[in-house]
């Protein structure tokens, strides 16, 4: 339908730069499309989460097949919630506020459109790819190269059809949703794009550009910042915008929703850091992060009174109205996981903390709960008006709402407890001053009744998306046989926005700062305040991540650590399409609880060839940085091709596939230059990398055959991974050793 | 001479210091604009935004 009808004879009262008013209609139909992929993600997405949920309490459920394992589905489930779930909600809610707010249609349909579909697509090249090994090891930006330069040229639409219709806006102020809206989406622009510099090798692969510590700066810088300006901004510009419509009267205070923009948008980039602490990363980046994530509490917790205060004078509709109920919780979880993020970014706290399952509870706290209930209360809301017709069962959105809590409530107090468990298990000495619990998998074995615990919530909240499923599809049945569409009237924006009546210009400098006209001007610039968040987001992204990469002390150099042989490089290769990195770190933390566990702790210089870095960030199963050397070859054949035959309480997947799939030796060269491109002194390895791959391969394969192994593995994966796995620390060990550096083992043909 | 060695010997510590205090009085500018009783009036007509979505003159039949 058209957008632009006639323009009316303005009424007599209007101001002289306001001739003629200008009618409009609001394009309704990209919401819909976009709270139906909304829908469909939630649940894809949360259902390939209780699987995975159901795989760490029994191995069984990897169905001993490559494409269903853990490492492989992890991600599948990160990228659908984050990027499809709520993502479209983000834009579900973005597109009706937005042209509401603004007194604009959306700046172009058929960019909507483009958003919409491409937006879709990448999402089913997401679960396309994913479960079949094509990742760049990166938590939340594992999609590789052209997936990612597809997320750009969708995001630049979104963009432009965002900034024009603020361009064409018939409202003087932009209000503070909508602030919140620019943010996220100039903020992602630039965590999207330079987390995923990476050097392609093939249509599907690719190298990352940094190496090590600074990679892993990147990734945490973009890591953390995904959850803000993803899962934060986006969502409290929907707040700002959804909780005064529900409880029918504005914001509790405006002012406070200023602050807390401006404080997040100060703050929050500086915080990344926080998921490093006690790693190989310099000990300055690491009390950066911290400090300022304790300083985000204050923000937070303004915005979460603010949201709450808004129900003031209304709380008595909160026991009636459904939408209220699914709001009160979700602010209430942005407030207890705003608290704990701040409390876990101090290193003592995350020194317990990391890479236990405490991270996981308190990510659910923030996504079943903030995430998922504002989307709740906000499609609920969103359903009458979109499909014209009353919400079919309002008794279905009671048991939604309080199946879902009960899931959250299950879910967290299991995990939470897991995590607690797991960390003081793993630091806890007896008497004699040696490990109490030496063995890992005693660790793992103790979580299983809360793993059992966590996959019964997670079913009571995806009961509750089936529940949410059914009554929006019932209430769509009822949709009327033609849409109504208002058709609104507003004046355009004058071109300037001076007062009609002129006054004198105050004299003296406080007289005009008081006047603020200065001010005015400023906000009803949207570009110039653009710039001021582009300005603020970088420049804080600039003092925190050039210093490692420019100042030489942050990464001191180890003389005995050497670039990857070509067969290690196609063996790491193997790790990261497996998503070993879901479940075991390569980082251990200088304590001594770590060090009598698994070895010497990781230094900087160690990784600084390890283009992905690969330090993971939880501990499902051991750290392998010391893993080099601490068990024969064909102890490794036996683990992988049945880790229970060998530790029988193990949840690991069986990798039985790696004694069949062969290696991609003709592939290799290929790799080493690539890696060459990126400053690997790669040797010999840059004119007869296959060659040398084979010789190694060889000898593992005849060792492994010496050993009582099966025979003709040279050509197989499972010798590639091996040699990989059994390079992992073996450089440090070197130099420890006092000898001179050594070919590692196996290297030269 | 590589640019890491020229970073290295710059002496460029000082500039987070320099960062922080700007962005610290940026935020204090922000606080005192926000709270100006010029502003009062203003704001509260924003908070009002989302309350108001346009006047309806007229009904456009859509189809579905």
């Amino acid at each position: 339908m058209t957008h632009a009808l006639p323009a009316a004879a303005a009424p007599a009262l209007g101001p002289p730069a306001a001739t003629t008013l200008e009618r409009f209609s609001y394009d309704d139909d990209i919401v819909r499309k976009f709270l139906f992929a909304t829908l469909v993600w939630g649940i894809v997405g949360m259902l390939v989460g209780l699987l995975i949920a159901l795989q760490l309490a029994n191995p069984f459920f990897n169905f001993n097949t490559p494409w269903l394992s853990f490492g492989r589905l992890r991600p599948l489930h990160t990228n659908a919630v984050i990027f499809a779930f709520a993502g479209n909600a983000f834009f579900t809610g973005a597109y009706y506020s937005t042209q509401r707010l603004l007194k604009a249609r959306m700046f172009s349909d058929g960019l909507g459109r483009f958003h919409f579909w491409g937006w879709q697509a990448i999402i089913v090249s997401a679960a396309l790819t994913l479960p079949f090994g094509f990742t760049q090891a990166k938590e939340y930006a594992e999609l590789e190269w052209p997936i990612d330069i597809a997320i750009a040229i969708v995001w630049v639409a979104f963009a432009v059809n965002f900034f024009g219709t603020i361009a064409r806006r018939r409202e003087r102020h932009i209000y503070v949703a909508i602030w919140f809206y620019i943010a996220s989406i100039v903020t992602v622009t630039i965590l999207h794009v330079f987390n995923n510099l990476a050097l392609p090798v093939g249509i599907l692969k690719s190298y990352s550009i940094y190496a090590g510590v600074q990679d892993a700066f990147m990734q945490w810088w973009y890591g953390h910042n995904a959850v803000a300006f993803f899962l934060t901004t986006p969502f409290l510009g929907l707040m700002y915008y959804f909780m005064p419509k529900a409880a029918e009267g504005p914001v509790y205070s405006y002012k406070l929703s200023i602050l807390h923009f401006w404080s997040l948008v100060f703050m929050y980039i500086w915080a990344g850091p926080h998921h490093l602490h006690y790693t190989a990363l310099p000990e300055w980046a690491s009390t950066t992060g911290m400090l300022f994530s304790v300083m985000l509490w204050a923000p937070s917790w303004g915005g979460m009174i603010n949201g709450l205060l808004t129900l003031r004078g209304a709380w008595h509709k909160v026991a009636e109205d459904p939408v209220l109920k699914f709001f009160v919780v979700a602010i209430t979880a942005y407030g207890m996981s705003t608290f704990e993020g701040p409390m876990l970014s101090i290193r003592s706290v995350n020194a317990l903390a990391h890479y236990t399952d405490w991270i996981i509870a308190h990510v659910h706290t923030g996504t079943l709960g903030w995430n998922g209930f504002m989307t709740f209360g906000m499609v609920y809301w969103l359903l009458p008006r979109l499909f014209q017709t009353k919400i079919y069962s309002k008794r279905a959105m009671e048991v939604h709402f309080w199946i879902a809590s009960i899931g959250i409530v299950l879910y967290v107090v299991a995990i939470y407890s897991a995590g607690v468990t797991q960390g003081l298990m793993w630091r806890a000495f007896d008497e004699t001053g040696r490990l109490a619990y030496p063995d890992f998998v005693e660790t793992v074995a103790k979580l299983m009744p809360m793993y059992w615990m966590r996959a019964v919530g997670g079913t009571f909240y995806v009961i509750g998306m089936f529940i949410f499923g059914w009554n929006i599809i019932m209430t769509w049945r009822n949709r009327p046989a033609v849409y109504d569409v208002p058709v609104i009237e507003a004046a355009p924006l004058a071109r300037s926005h001076e007062p009609v009546v002129v006054l004198p210009e105050p004299q003296g400098v406080w007289a005009r700062f008081r006047d603020a006209r200065w001010h005015r001007r400023w906000e009803g610039a949207p570009l110039l305040f653009t710039t001021l968040t582009i300005l603020a987001v970088v420049v804080a992204s600039l003092f925190e991540i050039i210093p490692t990469f420019l100042i030489k002390s942050n990464v001191p150099t180890i003389a005995s650590v050497k670039p990857y042989t070509p067969l290690e490089l196609a063996g790491r290769d193997i790790y990261i399409s497996e998503g070993c990195f879901n479940c075991h770190s390569q980082m251990i933390r200088p304590f001594r609880y770590e060090t009598e566990r698994f070895g010497d702790y990781s230094k900087p210089g160690e990784s600084v060839y390890d283009h992905p870095f690969l330090w993971g960030s939880r501990r499902i199963g051991p750290d392998l940085a010391r893993e080099g050397g601490k068990y024969p070859d064909l102890w490794h054949v036996r683990h992988f091709q049945d880790p229970r035959a060998v530790t029988a309480k193990s949840i690991m997947p069986s990798y039985a596939q790696l004694l069949t799939e062969p290696t991609d030796f003709g592939g290799i060269q290929k790799r080493v230059d690539a890696m060459a491109m990126l400053g690997v002194p790669s040797g010999d390895a840059i004119n007869r990398a296959e060659a040398m791959a084979r010789a190694q391969a060889k000898t593992i394969a005849v060792g492994i055959v010496e050993q009582g192994g099966p025979r003709g593995l040279e050509d197989k994966q499972m010798v590639a991974l091996i040699a990989y796995i059994q390079r992992l620390g073996h450089d440090i060990k070197v130099q420890t050793a006092a000898t001179p550096p050594a070919a590692p083992r196996g290297g030269t043909d | 001479m590589k640019l890491s060695d020229i970073m290295s010997n710059a002496g460029l510590s000082i500039y987070a210091e320099i960062a922080l205090v700007l962005f610290l009085a940026l935020f204090i500018v922000v606080v005192i604009r926000t709270w100006m009783p010029s502003r009062r009036r203003g704001l509260d007509e924003a908070a009002q935004l989302p309350l108001d979505d346009g006047k309806v003159v007229a009904h456009h039949p859509e189809e579905r």
